[in-house]
């Protein structure tokens, strides 16, 4: 890389308004960055704190709580019910919304625009009119409310966000690639698992990992279709008023540490692709 | 160039036949209100190089996509090898296609993609077909690459060879050059004619581009609004064409209208054009009284300059100013306005360097009665002509 004298920049120092304005934005930008991350650097310290009866005030560094995660009672038990429910929903979720996407997509049929618009109203309805809305419904059909409703509606609300992540994918794919997998032989069954899923795989694990993150931290519609059944969202909205355990900072800073985890490992996965794919 | 040798004869050798025939009868094809197909029948013998050729939107590629089963169509039936395929789909009919967007896996190496067909029917050997196929288009090497490392002509020649291994009765390839520049789409004209020499397979070629179809097709259809305008060798459509569309797309044409008026003795017919008496072969006329358009290529006609004379078995036309003269190397191209006639190209090959006679200058046209040919009066003469804004 060869640098045109002509048009390098100047050494001469700038006008001090020019100086000013450079700064404020990489400013701003620090200090959004800072009001996004306190909170998150508040849970993970006091993961650390030598908590009494109440975890707001600093009492001294301990690893107590880390060694035993699940101390406090119900911290771990309505962490698994959360990871239950979170796990099913996505798997549920996302094979009804990537049908649903490649549906919507590839065939016309009568209401298929009023099919497109009514995906949208889960996302767009407000968390409370949908809770107690379902809540409505799960009480006039006489359903006990626990595990299988929250299942329910998360799923519910997942499937939106599966199929408007997945419909972006499945658009994007030639349908000249699904024929030309038929036209070599392939019956429909072995042109989904062979073309079409491999080539939507992408598209559906981010559709995943949406709907879990979606399904993990629920709160207000878990909260009217659960009955009893306790989520961890819900443990630690209950246990605010007693205050908040510092096992439940643990799970939180774990949990934090793994989203962190997979984004940076896959970051890293689709850059070595990409290295060895121009290397060759 | 050896290895492609050896590849192809492998293929050859391995072929208990060398593809079958297709017989299309009476198919048509709807889309709500538009037919697409209407009422198409065709034969196309085994082992032909057969071109589908027609401006976009004249059906060829839903017939194609029939023959693949890609589309059912809405009446008639279609037979590879005399066996009735119709309603049957894509994967069970013994036809390959090369798609238009070649269509190539992209999450598969150019090995896997060449293998796929051969894998999904459960065919032997499939290590050896596939490099057997890889080298009949000279791509062996890349063969752990992916499609998306490949320029277009390699993945041209990709798509080309993952349809070849599986030795189909029937090669379909749907525009397989349209999205190749002209030097390659030349080059690969040729490749394409070679392999389907070697191989001996059927191969249908659907194109709009009359010169691709008239380089490589042994047959030429040509399709309009969803029919077969005429069927012929390449040299056949050119030198007698029997409607104005295929007088027009296939090549230029000079067409000017004439009232026949009668037949003489030698087998001619005679036609009143504009006052001038013009001799046309009766076998060359698709009728043989009324009104028709009288036809001659632009090469075929010589500009008479001030004295000089046509021959006895000369038509002859003029005078009229020439209006254009552009050079192209090979020949001249001129435009002459006729009065009350309207403008004739004349394709001149310039045998004697440069061009004879500059624009404005008054000439006659004479060329030999043998070559001209008489259409329907009832065709529109400017049908099938380029038109810009159709151009895919």
């Amino acid at each position: 890389m060869s640098v045109d004298l002509r048009t390098a920049p100047s050494r001469e120092p700038r006008p001090a308004r020019r100086r000013l304005g450079d700064a404020i934005v990489p400013t701003f930008a620090a200090l959004g960055f800072l009001f996004l991350l306190v909170p998150v650097a508040y849970t993970v310290v006091f993961s650390f704190n030598d908590a009494g009866k109440t975890n707001l005030v600093w009492r001294g560094f301990t690893l107590d709580n880390w060694r035993n995660p699940c101390g406090a009672p119900q911290v771990c038990e309505a962490f698994g019910h959360s990871l239950q429910v979170g796990l099913l929903s996505t798997v549920i979720a996302t094979a009804l919304g990537t049908l649903l996407a490649i549906g919507l997509v590839r065939f016309q049929f009568r209401g298929r625009s009023a099919a497109n618009l009514l995906i949208f109203l889960p996302m767009s309805t407000p968390e409370v009119v949908l809770g107690a809305a379902l809540l409505a419904q799960f009480l006039s059909v006489r359903v006990p409310l626990g595990f299988n409703t929250v299942v329910a509606s998360h799923v519910l609300f997942c499937v939106s966000f599966v199929v408007v992540t997945a419909k972006a994918r499945v658009s994007s794919l030639d349908p000249a690639i699904e024929e030309a997998a038929a036209d070599l032989y392939a019956s429909p069954l072995q042109a989904f698992w062979r073309v079409t899923f491999p080539l939507l795989l992408p598209g559906i694990a981010a559709a995943a990992l949406l709907a879990f993150s979606l399904s993990f931290d629920d709160f207000i519609v878990t909260n009217f279709t659960s009955g009893a059944y306790q989520t961890f969202p819900k443990f630690v909205y209950i246990s605010a008023t007693r205050g908040i355990p510092p096992q439940a900072n643990v799970i939180s800073s774990f949990m934090f540490v793994l989203a962190l985890a997979i984004v940076v490992i896959v970051q890293l996965l689709g850059h070595a692709r990409s290295t060895r794919l121009r290397a060759r | 160039m050896t290895s492609t040798a050896d590849g192809a004869t492998a293929l050859v050798e391995d072929a208990t036949d060398t593809g079958a025939a297709l017989e299309i009868r009476r198919v048509s094809k709807v889309f709500g209100d538009f037919v697409a197909v209407d009422d198409l029948s065709l034969t196309v013998p085994s082992g032909s190089f057969f071109a589908l050729l027609g401006p976009s939107g004249c059906g060829k590629t839903t017939t194609l996509r029939m023959v693949a089963g890609l589309e059912q169509p809405t009446s008639g039936t279609i037979a590879i090898g005399g066996r009735d395929l119709t309603g049957t789909r894509a994967h069970q009919r013994p036809v390959n296609t090369v798609f238009q967007s070649y269509a190539l896996f992209p999450h598969l190496s150019v090995g896997e993609n060449v293998a796929f067909g051969l894998r999904r029917q459960g065919k032997s050997e499939i290590a050896r077909r596939v490099a057997e196929g890889l080298d009949l288009v000279e791509l062996a090497h890349l063969a752990d690459r992916r499609p998306a490392q490949l320029s277009g002509g390699q993945q041209q020649r990709v798509a080309l060879a993952r349809a070849l291994v599986n030795r189909p009765s029937v090669l379909l390839l749907d525009e397989p050059l349209g999205a190749l520049d002209l030097k390659l789409r030349r080059q690969m004209q040729l490749e394409l004619k070679r392999i389907q020499t070697e191989v001996g397979l059927t191969f249908i070629h659907v194109t709009h581009d009359q010169e691709e179809a008239m380089t490589m097709a042994d047959t030429v259809a040509v399709m309009n609004h969803g029919r077969i305008e005429q069927m012929g060798t390449p040299a056949e459509l050119y030198e007698l064409p029997r409607t104005a569309f295929v007088a027009n797309f296939l090549g230029q044409s000079n067409l000017v209208p004439g009232t026949v008026v009668e037949r003489t003795r030698t087998g001619l017919l005679a036609v009143d054009v504009a006052g001038t008496r013009i001799l046309v072969p009766e076998g060359r006329s698709v009728r043989s009284s009324g009104d028709v358009l009288v036809g001659v290529r632009p090469e075929k006609l010589r500009l008479l300059v001030g004295e000089q004379e046509p021959s006895s078995t000369e038509n002859l036309l003029g005078p009229g100013t020439v209006t254009d003269v552009s050079f192209t190397g090979v020949s001249t191209q001129y435009q002459v306005e006729v009065p009350g006639l309207g403008t004739f190209g004349v394709f001149a090959q310039n045998l004697l360097g440069g061009s004879m006679v500059e624009p404005g200058a008054q000439v006659r046209l004479a060329w030999s009665a043998d070559f001209t040919f008489a259409l329907d009066g009832a065709d529109a003469p400017d049908e099938g002509t380029l038109d810009l804004d159709d151009e895919p």
